[in-house]
């Protein structure tokens, strides 16, 4: 009896799995099969009886009036991902560097601070922030959408973690030859630092990306909306029907962030065990 | 140049970034709390009208009502959910790594996309879930239409998003020493057992930790809910209304208090799960 049961044990454990993964990945193919239906197969049809590439087309013909412009909302999505992806990674390692390895004077107490600025919820912020990017005239342009991101607690917190691994006699020996602490910083840190690295610049580009509630607030310029948002008016606006399009938005919207998963998994399971505090 | 001179250099931008965008913005906002502002003219100070306003206004206490119930409600359905998920991809079959990745990724995609592809999976007519439930001849509800069909809308996607806890999970899970289940074997244990009296107490510290985010995030809600809204104002979460009073009626003075309150919910919560945890939360003893 025993024996029969642990024959059956694994079929039925592969066919639970094989329902979980139907379940997890049907919205993303439905999305991805819409996108590339006509207009009344997605309403009507699940298999479509033919595919078109109308939707995407659609979108990016760049658009006849402004208020479409999906291309360029690709690139406003990629500056105001990239630039502050980059500017986290430098000001969180020279920060981190600072408090850990110099030890400045203080570095405890400036360290308590950074944990308790991680874990302040932001929503007190969105009203005064709005009105400060209002008074210097950051509204409608990208340094109003990017100024705020350009430091993250969280990355200056998790590279101290990395940091403190680090020993001190790799950075006297650098020191002793005369490396500048900058230079410490680039040709010894950075290079040690790979995962970490890796885990801030993935999770920075994701959550900057995804980003909807700021750029919604401190941009109504249709001209340099993130995909995002403009996805997002777009289907509450005048363009409610038009499935086949939100769908090939939608898909635009997702790409990067799976295939980013995709190549990048190992530094996700890594950098999720090892924070746990993001997201 | 000296090197404590230097380290002070390199933390100065933070510092600068901290006051401006930290400091900055809380003593404003007990400031800005405190005044009638609607954007375009002078703030005048009103003490604590604001908050006397927002206790007698009965659209606050229906977005508490959407907030509170979506949060008692999503909380352990998207635990329990990550948890199954969770236990049945830690073992070392053949092919898991893949399932693992699958099921990780409806957590990476953005709220965006994720409204709009259920704003039309539970559209009412051509939804997918109802033309599935009309093929065992049921009669689907209106969803997101339907005042009383919003709430398990949004559980629908709560937990088909609540694999974002799984590699936390696994984590955890790994943690367990193997020699808890071996000695539990030869004493006869059933499986259910060493869930019941190894895992779950072991995992006590992270469910704790899911718990308190899951509040946290629930009073955060904000993406999804402003996109597809929900029949009979039932779809206006804490966040959507915050938003409405400053960004579409531009009252600034209010939805700041507002803001205030909701930083009270969440301090509260917090403190309470903090407070209950030396209760059930299993801690290695040292």
């Amino acid at each position: 009896m025993i024996h029969k049961f642990k024959k059956l044990k694994m079929p039925l454990i592969y066919l639970v799995l094989l329902v979980g993964l139907f379940l997890s990945i049907f919205p993303y193919f439905w999305m991805v099969l819409s996108s590339f239906k006509v207009s009344g197969e997605i309403y009507t049809r699940f298999w479509p009886t033919k595919l078109t590439l109308s939707n995407y087309a659609f979108i990016l013909k760049g658009g006849t009036g402004q208020e479409r412009n999906f291309v360029g909302s690709v690139i406003n999505s990629l500056i105001i991902s990239i630039i502050p992806t980059i500017s986290v990674v430098f000001f969180g390692m020279i920060t981190a560097y600072s408090l850990r390895r110099i030890k400045i004077w203080g570095y405890q107490f400036y360290e308590n601070i950074i944990i308790y600025q991680m874990l302040f919820p932001g929503v007190l912020f969105l009203v005064p922030l709005f009105l400060l990017m209002r008074d210097w005239g950051m509204i409608n342009n990208y340094s109003g959408m990017i100024l705020r991101y350009l430091i993250d607690p969280w990355a200056i917190f998790i590279y101290i973690q990395f940091f403190k691994t680090i020993p001190e006699s790799l950075l006297e020996a650098a020191r002793i030859d005369g490396a500048s602490e900058f230079k410490i910083i680039t040709r010894i840190m950075l290079p040690l630092s790979k995962t970490t690295t890796a885990i801030v610049i993935l999770f920075t580009f994701m959550a900057r990306w995804g980003e909807f509630l700021w750029p919604l607030i401190v941009n109504k310029d249709y001209e340099k909306m993130p995909l995002s948002v403009l996805l997002a008016l777009f289907t509450k606006g005048e363009y409610q029907t038009y499935p086949g399009v939100q769908m090939a938005g939608a898909t635009l919207l997702t790409l990067p962030i799976v295939l980013l998963f995709l190549i990048f998994r190992r530094y996700f399971e890594e950098g999720i065990s090892f924070t746990g505090l993001k997201g | 140049m000296k090197k404590s001179r230097i380290g002070f250099l390199f933390i100065l931008p933070w510092v600068l970034g901290f006051i401006i965008f930290t400091v900055f913005p809380i003593l404003a906002a007990l400031y800005i709390a405190m005044t009638d502002w609607s954007i375009i003219g002078q703030a005048s100070f009103v003490g604590l009208q604001n908050f006397s306003k927002i206790f007698a206004d009965p659209t606050f206490y229906k977005a508490l009502l959407v907030t509170g119930r979506y949060a008692i409600l999503a909380i352990p359905l998207t635990i329990i959910t990550a948890l199954l998920v969770a236990l049945s991809v830690n073992n070392d079959y053949k092919g898991i790594g893949f399932f693992r990745t699958i099921f990780y990724m409806p957590s990476i995609v953005s709220g965006v996309a994720v409204a709009i592809v259920f704003k039309w999976i539970l559209d009412p007519t051509y939804g997918v879930l109802n033309s599935i439930l009309r093929i065992f001849g049921l009669t689907g509800p209106d969803w997101l239409y339907d005042p009383a069909w919003v709430l398990p809308s949004y559980l629908i996607m709560a937990i088909w998003g609540a694999s974002g806890g799984l590699y936390i999970y696994l984590a955890a899970l790994k943690d367990i020493p193997q020699e808890l289940y071996e000695v539990a074997t030869i004493d006869g244990a059933g499986w259910w057992q060493k869930i019941r009296y190894i895992t779950l107490p072991m995992l006590t510290p992270i469910l704790f930790y899911n718990l308190v985010m899951g509040m946290i995030s629930a009073f955060r809600k904000f993406t999804d809910a402003y996109i597809l809204g929900g029949a009979g104002e039932e779809g206006v979460f804490y966040m959507v209304y915050l938003y409405q009073q400053a960004f579409s009626f531009y009252k600034m003075g209010y939805a700041t208090a507002l803001a205030w309150i909701l930083f009270v919910i969440i301090l509260v919560l917090t403190l309470i799960v903090n407070y209950t945890k030396k209760y059930w939360v299993y801690a290695e003893r040292k």
